[in-house]
């Protein structure tokens, strides 16, 4: 799996010269936060890789799961190594389409709702994602933002007997991508 | 008897504050190891570690990843990120360079450099993408 997303995006970066509808960013920011009555628990990820087609309203991304920064290294290493298992499962990552993109006018400053269907992968589980993004253009690069909500427990995140109730259900999870137009 | 007794609470004592300064050193003050007080720091160029991670993914994951990273190589970008600079160091391969995401602490460094300058950087190797990533970097003196 982190082999094929890695390719589809290098592709997709090799090809960007020959086709002016692509936008990209290699610094997207995936964060998420957990809250419960014992413990805040936050982390964000900001060297996100990321390209939309805004022509076919394909998008993807893909992360490091050890690019997530922790308020503290107590918690990062507990994430890494207790929970994500990132070394055994390195790269997450998204993979859908816009399936309304022909509404936003990439060519004009604005902003625009858009819904997406896709599918989500983490520590190679994958499960279909829909929802929706606003997509802000201006000066003609673009930025696309989504809230979604994530169960650790969908994606075998084992959480251990001392950790419990202090890491929620479900979580928050903000996407912020800021395209250039290449 | 009662005097060994009281030489061995404070000792005791003392050694648990000891302790205790030293986790909320590490784990809960400014949240995170200094990648340039480390001892076990790998030296290497950016255009070394591109090659490595790009030919050998797996074998560079093992041996890179979670290690701290001493490169040296030439500025390419300096871009402002939010509240941080990302500095990519070029690879002299045109898919990829070396990622730098620096270390707030560095903010006023940071502005003092140029693209094509030749600087050495210290942080966390985290793996690859299109490019080698580095976190939490400062600059070696």
């Amino acid at each position: 799996m982190k082999n094929k997303i890695f390719l589809t995006l290098l592709v997709a970066f090799t090809i960007i010269n020959v086709n002016a509808q692509q936008y990209i960013t290699k610094t997207g920011v995936v964060k998420f936060f957990s809250h419960t009555t014992l413990e805040d628990i936050k982390a964000e990820n900001r060297k996100v890789v990321s390209v939309l087609d805004s022509k076919t309203g394909i998008m993807e991304f893909t992360m490091l799961m050890k690019g997530f920064d922790f308020p503290n290294q107590l918690m990062e290493d507990h994430f890494n190594e207790s929970y994500a298992e990132s070394s055994k499962y390195p790269k997450a990552g998204f993979k859908g389409t816009i399936t309304d993109i022909s509404k936003v006018n990439f060519s004009k400053d604005g902003t625009y709702t858009v819904n997406y269907t896709g599918k989500m992968t983490l520590k190679d589980v994958t499960k279909d994602i829909t929802g929706t993004a606003t997509i802000v253009v201006k000066g003609g690069n673009a930025t696309a933002t989504s809230k979604i909500k994530v169960k650790p427990s969908d994606y075998n995140f084992k959480i251990p007997a001392t950790a419990v109730g202090k890491i929620s259900d479900e979580m928050d999870v903000d996407i912020i991508m800021d395209y250039k137009k290449k | 008897m009662k005097k060994k007794l009281a030489i061995i609470a404070t000792i005791a004592i003392i050694l648990g504050i000891i302790a205790l300064i030293v986790v909320k050193y590490k784990y809960f003050t400014n949240g995170h190891n200094d990648p340039l007080q480390s001892e076990d720091k790998i030296y290497i160029t950016a255009p070394q570690l591109y090659a490595l991670y790009s030919q050998f993914e797996d074998s560079a994951n093992h041996k890179y990843n979670d290690s701290v990273i001493s490169v040296t190589g030439a500025i390419q970008s300096i871009e402002l990120n939010g509240d941080r600079y990302t500095v990519a160091l070029n690879s002299n391969d045109s898919n990829g360079a070396v990622l730098c995401e620096m270390d707030m602490l560095e903010n006023e460094k940071i502005k003092k450099l140029k693209s094509g300058q030749q600087i050495n950087l210290v942080g966390y190797c985290n793996g690859i993408l299109i490019d080698v990533q580095l976190d939490r970097c400062k600059l070696a003196e």
